[in-house]
């Protein structure tokens, strides 16, 4: 089971897997802002990515995403998915 | 009717020979390929992983379509005579979309891999539907 991480190391852990998985080349965390939206108008990702998340989420964490509407409330930024991997990784830890 | 019939693709572009569901998340299946054949070999490998995968998610008359090719590999040609054993599993899925990994193997060594992403498909419409 996953340990709990910092806020501020798992939002660049999480940048860091963003820039792996998704093979953003030429990208550093620090590109990333932890509140800017990763979807449309901001890193502009699409659906496909997403499930790449979805699938990053349970490899890295063990944390299985239940539905459409959990990904669009909690994949909006660093930021959220930070906070949902903690919430997440707290429910499991009980 | 079984999956592999309701499969809206007709020969020749029925890749896949057979398949088997084996559980919610994953199906088996297998290519076979001849000498009669005129199309790439390892493309149609491809195709016949993608249609396992359409054969475990959608329901018989569900419309559904290959919408991504991710990190595919093929070690050596396929040949005429080949049986290739396909597995697939389910990795994610969310909404509308369901992404797999598939694996491909004769006489019991890989010889190819890759990642799919299929879509469900609600409806179609045509460009003068409205």
């Amino acid at each position: 089971m996953p340990a709990m991480i910092p806020t501020d190391d798992l939002k660049r852990k999480l940048k860091e897997l963003l820039i792996e998985r998704l093979k953003f080349e030429d990208m550093t965390p620090d590109d990333i802002g932890d509140d800017e939206p990763l979807f449309a108008g901001g890193l502009g990702l699409d659906s496909i990515d997403a499930l790449e998340i979805v699938v990053m989420l349970e490899s890295e964490f063990g944390i299985k995403v239940k539905n459409e509407a959990s990904a669009r409330e909690n994949f909006r930024s660093i930021a959220t998915l930070a906070d949902f991997v903690e919430q997440r990784t707290r429910e499991l830890a009980r | 009717m079984s999956w592999l019939a309701s499969l809206p693709h007709q020969i020749p572009f029925r890749a896949a020979s057979t398949g088997r569901p084996l559980d919610e998340v994953s199906i088996e299946g297998e290519f076979l390929w001849t000498a009669n054949e005129t199309m790439s070999p390892q493309t149609m490998l491809m195709e016949a992983m993608a249609q396992l995968a359409g054969g475990l998610v959608f329901a018989e008359k569900q419309q559904g379509f290959l919408s991504a090719i991710d990190a595919c590999e093929i070690d050596r040609a396929v040949e005429a005579g080949d049986v290739v054993r396909i597995t697939v599993r389910l990795e994610a899925a969310l909404g509308e979309l369901f992404r797999f990994r598939a694996s491909a193997a004769i006489d019991g060594v890989e010889v190819g891999r890759g990642r799919f992403v299929l879509a469900k498909a609600n409806e179609f419409r045509t460009q003068n539907a409205e």
